[in-house]
């Protein structure tokens, strides 16, 4: 009988004690919190709410919450996340209740429909990706501009909105989100940002004499010139037999689309770059 | 008498040397055009001082050095300059290329004024004359790493360099240039090393050669006696690949281990290529700039064999001409640039010789065996095998799920194929290892640009 009251008293001992423990620590807590306190604003946790949450560093800071962070302290409404596009930025600037800044929609395009149609100096049977051919030869086309068409763009893409059809790359401009990461990881360098209203571009970036090309590509640009001449508001720049359609003057007359002998200029439609007709009838999407 | 060789791994691939063994090295005529890139060695690529239609003849600078790490390029040929493009070396790169329309009878003619030896006394010539001609002939190592020489030959005043080897182990299947060059030349390279002695002050000479070499080894038994070269030794090698590889050499000759990171001379070594020797006896003795290489050309080609062959000579000439063509066009799966297991395919036969070309072999499509990569089944062979003590399989894995600071061990790899040899599953694990290379100085490239930003 005496071992079990001693029993129990060691525990009513043992409560007591840690609960008194327990009640200090507890008030110790509640004036930490009060003297070390961090001054959060409500309005970066509400704006990180509304964004898309992708962390993607497309706005040029690491993430989402490092970007709401960024505008609530700056209060700079220029500040853009391309995956919100422009009614992000609207609600952002209701929250914020500042006045939204118009910005165009951005979106990444080939510059290069050569795949299937241009020619191959050999026959490559090392690690299928760009940048693992990259190491070896500098080129894998017999064009030394072209795309490898192994789609490291595609892995790379987190918005599933690049795709290999006829061995080159195609972007889905209604899914492109103009996050960059595919223009990073080209080592070709053959994608671009462009206006997503401006829907004409010339799909090449041989800087090699008409001839050259010729030999090695069907599609691609031999300098003729002959869209420099038919566009009306000087849009078209030529340099090194190269062609380049410049956005801010660009119309989309289309003018310059029929001229063109070769099929290099193209046409966007539905958010879809329409390459050559032969290529996209029996597209074929190999991801 | 014990062989010596490297403690760690190393594999047994077959020799293949069989084709063009003892085969006595031939001119190659000359081809009517020549193209010839600016970066052929390590280290910053040459400025061109050549315009378009210029007149060049044989010996003429082409490019000069820009910067320490850098050599001159010379004309090979006497001709008009056509033009100056980009093109793709046989080394897989776009580089600035130099197109020159050959004049045979002139370069024939102009070629003369290096068959006649001068007269050069080693031990009255100084150090700095020696290292001067060297820099003049644009001499690169002609092991594969193309190395400018003068650089090799003056390292920092606070590393003393106390050992000579002579790499004549040649241990890449197929080649056969280098042990055919030891059979005709064995007392010119045997001035060469003591230029190279003279220059460098070293105390003792090996001679490493393979054991498949008996005929080598006794010629520079002999030849060294005869000479009376005391402190000059050769080393008679296993027959293991990659017994050339420098670090490898290091090891089986002297004992003494290369740290991560670090070059031969931290020990205290200085490896040449008896090519490379070669090349130094010829600009001390003839005055000539290196503008010819020996290569043996072999594999699936009608007439193998070892070619004293001039720079920017077409790879299908070389082989056209030389060795006679492909033996059937349609079977040849694949030309490599070097040796097999550590060159390059090319991709087009336009492509030109180059310093470091030490081989063109041409495999047919029963050597040719391609199969895809599978799945790694952890039987660890790969590590069994490397020559460096390394663990390919970590480090191609590696490649595929790190970044930057990470891949820092990659560096280590000396990219001799071994672990892609054995691996049964065939995993390209020397490709794998090489990205993560290429990713890792990219990513310190970035990071010091950063640095200088700030």
């Amino acid at each position: 009988m005496n071992d079990i009251m001693n029993g129990w008293e060691e525990i009513v001992i043992t409560a007591i004690s840690l609960s008194g423990i327990a009640f200090l620590a507890g008030i110790a807590l509640y004036y930490a919190a009060k003297v070390f306190a961090v001054e959060e604003d409500p309005m970066v946790e509400e704006i990180n709410d509304i964004l898309p949450g992708a962390n993607c560093g497309a706005c040029g800071v690491p993430g989402c919450m490092s970007f709401a962070e960024k505008v609530v302290k700056t209060k700079d409404m220029s500040l853009y996340c391309p995956v919100g596009g422009q009614e992000l930025s609207d609600d952002i600037a209701d929250l914020m209740g500042l006045e939204a800044i118009e910005q165009d929609k951005m979106v990444a395009r080939v510059m290069c429909q050569g795949g299937h149609s241009s020619t191959r100096t050999g026959e490559y049977r090392g690690i299928k990706t760009c940048g693992a051919v990259s190491t070896i030869h500098q080129y894998d086309l017999t064009c030394p501009y072209g795309c490898f068409g192994y789609g490291d763009c595609v892995t790379s893409c987190d918005f599933d909105a690049i795709h290999i059809v006829n061995g080159v790359a195609l972007v889905d401009e209604e899914k492109c989100t103009a996050c960059d990461a595919c223009v990073v990881e080209c080592p070709v360098n053959i994608i671009e940002m462009q206006p997503y209203d401006k829907t004409v571009f010339i799909a090449c970036k041989s800087i090699d004499a008409g001839g050259a090309v010729k030999k090695y590509c069907d599609v691609g640009c031999t300098g003729c010139k002959k869209c420099v001449k038919a566009c009306e508001h000087e849009a078209i720049h030529f340099d090194s037999f190269l062609a380049t359609i410049l956005p801010d003057k660009c119309t989309n007359c289309n003018d310059c689309v029929d001229k063109c002998d070769t099929d290099t200029i193209v046409i966007t439609k539905d958010g879809i770059a329409q390459i050559k007709d032969k290529l996209v009838e029996n597209a074929e999407v190999n991801v | 008498m014990l062989k010596s060789t490297f403690n760690l791994g190393g594999i047994h691939p077959p020799e293949n040397k069989k084709y063009s063994e003892g085969k006595k090295i031939e001119d190659i005529s000359l081809p009517e055009q020549i193209s010839i890139n600016l970066n052929q060695h390590i280290g910053k690529k040459a400025k061109a001082v050549v315009e378009k239609k210029q007149e060049i003849s044989v010996g003429d600078i082409l490019g000069e050095a820009d910067g320490f790490i850098s050599a001159l390029v010379h004309s090979p040929v006497s001709g008009t300059v056509k033009k100056i493009e980009q093109k793709m070396t046989a080394a897989g790169m776009v580089e600035s290329t130099l197109t020159i329309d050959v004049n045979i009878e002139k370069t024939t003619e102009d070629s003369k004024k290096y068959e006649t030896k001068k007269e050069v006394d080693i031990d009255q010539t100084s150090k700095e004359d020696l290292l001067k001609m060297i820099q003049n002939a644009g001499i690169v190592g002609q092991g594969g790493a193309t190395f400018p020489m003068h650089v090799k030959l003056s390292p920092p005043p606070d590393k003393k360099v106390d050992t000579l080897i002579l790499n004549g182990a040649e241990c890449e299947p197929y080649l056969t240039a280098d042990h055919q060059l030891m059979l005709e030349n064995a007392d010119a390279i045997l001035l060469g090393v003591r230029i190279i002695q003279k220059i460098s002050n070293v105390t003792q000479i090996f001679i490493g050669i393979e054991e498949n070499k008996p005929d080598a080894i006794k010629l520079f038994e002999e030849r060294i006696s005869a000479a009376g070269m005391e402190n000059c030794k050769v080393s008679p090698l296993k027959t293991k690949y990659p017994q050339g590889g420098e670090k490898q050499l290091i090891n089986a000759i002297t004992g003494r281990e290369v740290p991560s990171g670090k070059l031969p001379f931290d020990v205290g070594v200085l490896v040449q290529n008896v090519g490379t020797i070669f090349a130094v006896y010829e600009a001390v003795f003839y005055e000539k700039p290196f503008i010819d290489r020996i290569t043996t050309i072999t594999g699936f080609v009608k007439k193998p064999g070892n070619f004293r062959i001039r720079m920017g000579t077409p790879f299908a000439h070389a082989i056209e001409d030389g060795a006679g063509g492909f033996i059937d066009e349609e079977r040849v799966r694949s030309v490599v640039n070097g040796g097999p297991m550590m060159g390059k395919s090319i991709r087009q036969l336009d492509v030109s010789v180059m310093k470091g070309t030490s081989g063109i072999v041409a495999l047919s499509d029963h050597e040719f065996v391609y199969s895809e990569e599978g799945p790694c089944i952890r039987c660890g062979r790969c590590i069994d095998i490397c020559p460096m003590g390394l663990m390919p399989v970590t480090l191609a894995d590696d490649t595929i799920i790190k970044n930057g600071a990470e891949l820092l061990d990659s560096l280590d790899c000396i990219e001799c194929g071994s672990c892609s040899y054995v691996c049964p599953t065939s995993r390209k694990l020397v490709h794998w290892i090489k990205i993560g290379k290429s990713v890792y100085r990219t990513w310190k490239q970035k990071e010091e640009s950063y640095k200088t930003d700030q």
